[in-house]
């Protein structure tokens, strides 16, 4: 059997072709409900924001959702946005909770790809507390009023740029009123 | 054995120096320091003494099978040592697992005595503090009261966490801490008994105990400098524990390196750590290095030609 | 040439891939805090090298040696993905669990190493028996290095409470270093037991 490299491409091109179609297979099949279990736990996350939550509703932003919250006579109470940051692991999606007076009450990382054991401190107490209180018009800025944590600096630093850009939208977008 | 060793004929000269001697004057010099600690927790001390001593020499009479329960009686050290960096009065089972893991775990699983890498009592004291932190650490420490052998238990901060103590109360043992490490003057007292015999060398403890004034100078000034000598496990690591053979380097130079390093990673602790007190782990730490200090520190050979790097 | 009988058992203890091959120990000190943990790897693992050797004993014949790595780690990299969605989607709280240690079965050796050594060389039925055989043992041996930490680790199985109440969790086994201690221990007794047993 001649080994021609037109022969190997061949072999690695419909290898790769089958894999790409077995996988958009199992995508399509597992997708919509991945999608559904997200929104889910998205919802009861708002809810825990916002406890006197009545209605939301949904604005996009960029490629950004942000949901304007309100309660039963109407009046805002708060902004929940499903943002994302850069990480050291790829994106991190995650949820940042900002109330009427523009303080940042939560947040919430639904997916990160940050390693184990380091980079993950963004989803712990000891990290998020620091980013808690802290209000739209504050610097946010590492080393200001915010410090990285030792060792995970790329991903915490990209969390508060992050933050500090959503909280740049949602000053724009929601505080005005 | 393998039979390398070429042995001339007779007559030789024979060390009366046995491993069993050693261990011998090692518990002579604790003698002092396990006085002190009766007289200042009480029975419950000497409770947890006899347990860890009886559970460290059991497990190894039991993985060596040995009939003979005090052996070489290097068990019945490092149990010994083991209560020492306990608290007055744990959970007997927390005593017996320390001991348990202390010769188990820290010792046997590397071959037995002069193969262990780590100092076997403090890899019992590190799982102990690892695992059951509120028996070990934390309000545990028993307010000593001399002579009352049997007075009920008060416990009170460690004077690591709230830097209280007066300098005397340090020096003689009137604080609370663990069993064998409140007393500077037993332990010295102990230490000059290992000096005299010539089984353990000024270089670690001196750079340890050294390093440690120095950086507490910086924390404080004089007072806070012997502040950190005194209080907490400083002078109980530095004579007893890092001086341990097997685990702390054999060239003078590397002995004072690895005392250094145990006084500065104790201090680092203690002054930025999330824990009062660093000398468990800084030990252990600078034994893992150990290896690495000899090998660094080999005296140049007579006539040896230095290599071009 | 091995029996069909022997293909399958040799994974289970002789050739163990965690106790003997010691291949695969990323995952096996990093996930296996609880039973359940260390079980659901195990399933993972064993699905993907099932998938993979079958695959790639089946086309053996068709790929050119130069490029075989790259046709592995497609088919390897494809299984992978497919478990890590279809975890996300029906074990969600298991895909939280092991997050990107999911991914990273992809480079696990135990995979490449089954099939670069054995799927590359044997039919599909020799194969799937290796397969089979690995998986259970990787999935034991992932499950009982879990059962040990999370028994004294944390005083349950399966989440089911053992100990009782006045237990007291020995923490350090559900540190980092208790993952070696106690993989150290078993690998210990393994091969204690081997030899007694005189398997080589």
């Amino acid at each position: 059997m001649r080994e021609s490299g037109l022969r190997m491409a061949l072999t690695l091109l419909i290898i790769g072709a089958i894999c790409g179609g077995l996988l958009s297979m199992v995508n399509g099949f597992t997708a919509p409900v991945i999608e559904e279990r997200a929104m889910t736990e998205f919802l009861q996350a708002l809810e825990g924001f916002f406890p006197e939550v009545e209605d939301y509703e949904a604005q996009e932003i960029g490629d950004e959702v942000f949901y304007y919250c309100t309660d039963n006579s109407g009046n805002f109470i708060g902004v929940v946005g499903q943002v994302k940051a850069d990480g050291y692991g790829g994106k991190i999606s995650y949820d940042l909770a900002v109330n009427n007076s523009g303080d940042i009450i939560g947040m919430r990382i639904s997916s990160h790809g940050e390693t184990p054991g380091i980079g993950d401190v963004i989803t712990r107490e000891e990290f998020q507390s620091r980013v808690i209180g802290l209000n739209y018009a504050d610097p946010i800025s590492p080393g200001v009023d915010v410090d990285t944590v030792s060792g995970a600096t790329i991903s915490t630093g990209g969390m508060l740029s992050s933050i500090r850009r959503v909280m740049d939208i949602i000053g724009e977008n929601f505080m005005t009123n | 054995m393998d039979r390398k060793l070429v042995v001339s004929s007779s007559p030789h000269i024979k060390s009366p120096e046995t491993i069993r001697s050693i261990m011998i004057d090692v518990l002579v010099a604790l003698f002092p320091v396990a006085l002190m600690a009766v007289f200042l927790f009480g029975f419950r001390a000497l409770a947890t003494m006899i347990i860890a001593m009886v559970a460290a020499m059991a497990t190894e009479a039991i993985i060596l099978r040995r009939k003979n329960l005090f052996g070489d009686g290097s068990a019945a050290v490092t149990g010994l040592l083991l209560a020492m960096t306990l608290p007055p009065a744990p959970p007997w089972w927390v005593v017996v697992i320390g001991s348990v893991v202390a010769i188990g775990v820290g010792k046997h699983i590397y071959g037995g005595l002069g193969n262990n890498i780590f100092n076997p009592a403090l890899v019992g004291r590190a799982v102990l503090f690892v695992s059951w932190s509120t028996h070990v650490a934390g309000n545990v420490w028993i307010k000593p009261v001399p002579f009352g052998f049997t007075a009920d238990a008060v416990t009170q901060a460690s004077p690591l966490v709230t830097y209280d103590a007066s300098l005397g109360d340090l020096f003689i043992g009137t604080v609370s801490g663990a069993l064998g490490e409140t007393s500077a003057l037993a332990l010295i007292i102990g230490a000059i008994w290992l000096f005299y015999r010539g089984h353990i060398d000024w270089r670690i403890p001196g750079s340890f105990i050294g390093i440690v004034f120095i950086l507490g100078l910086f924390d404080g000034g004089l007072y806070m400098g012997l502040y950190h000598v005194l209080a907490g496990g400083v002078m109980l690591g530095a004579l007893f524990m890092a001086t341990d053979m097997v685990t702390s380097p054999v060239t003078p130079a590397g002995k004072l390196i690895f005392g250094l390093g145990c006084g500065i990673v104790t201090m680092a602790i203690r002054m930025f750590g999330g824990m009062p007190e660093g000398v468990t782990f800084g030990i252990l730490l600078m034994n893992g290095l150990t290896p690495l200090i000899d090998n660094m520190t080999l005296p140049k050979k007579f006539g040896e030609v230095k290599k071009s790097a | 040439m091995s029996t069909l009988a022997q293909e399958f058992s040799k994974g289970l203890l002789k050739e163990n891939p965690t106790f003997r091959l010691l291949l695969g120990m990323c995952p096996t000190l990093a996930i296996t805090t609880s039973a359940f943990f260390g079980f659901g790897m195990g399933v993972s693992v064993f699905f993907v090298l099932l998938c993979s050797n079958i695959v790639i004993s089946v086309i053996r014949n068709f790929v050119p040696d130069k490029v075989r790595m790259p046709a592995y780690i497609l088919v390897i990299a494809t299984f992978v993905t497919i478990t890590d969605m279809v975890l996300n989607a029906f074990v969600p709280e298991l895909h939280k669990a092991l997050g990107i240690f999911i991914p990273l079965i992809v480079v696990n050796c135990i995979i490449m190493g089954r099939a670069e050594a054995f799927a590359r060389k044997n039919n599909v039925i020799r194969s799937i028996l290796d397969a089979l055989g690995m998986g259970v043992g990787v999935t034991m041996s992932l499950t009982l290095v879990g059962i040990i930490r999370e028994l004294f680790g944390a005083g349950s199985i399966f989440g089911y409470n053992i100990m009782g109440t006045a237990f007291e969790p020995m923490g350090v086994l559900a540190t980092p270093p208790g993952a070696f201690i106690t993989l150290g221990i078993l690998l210990g007794l393994f091969n204690y037991a081997f030899k007694r047993l005189g398997i080589e």
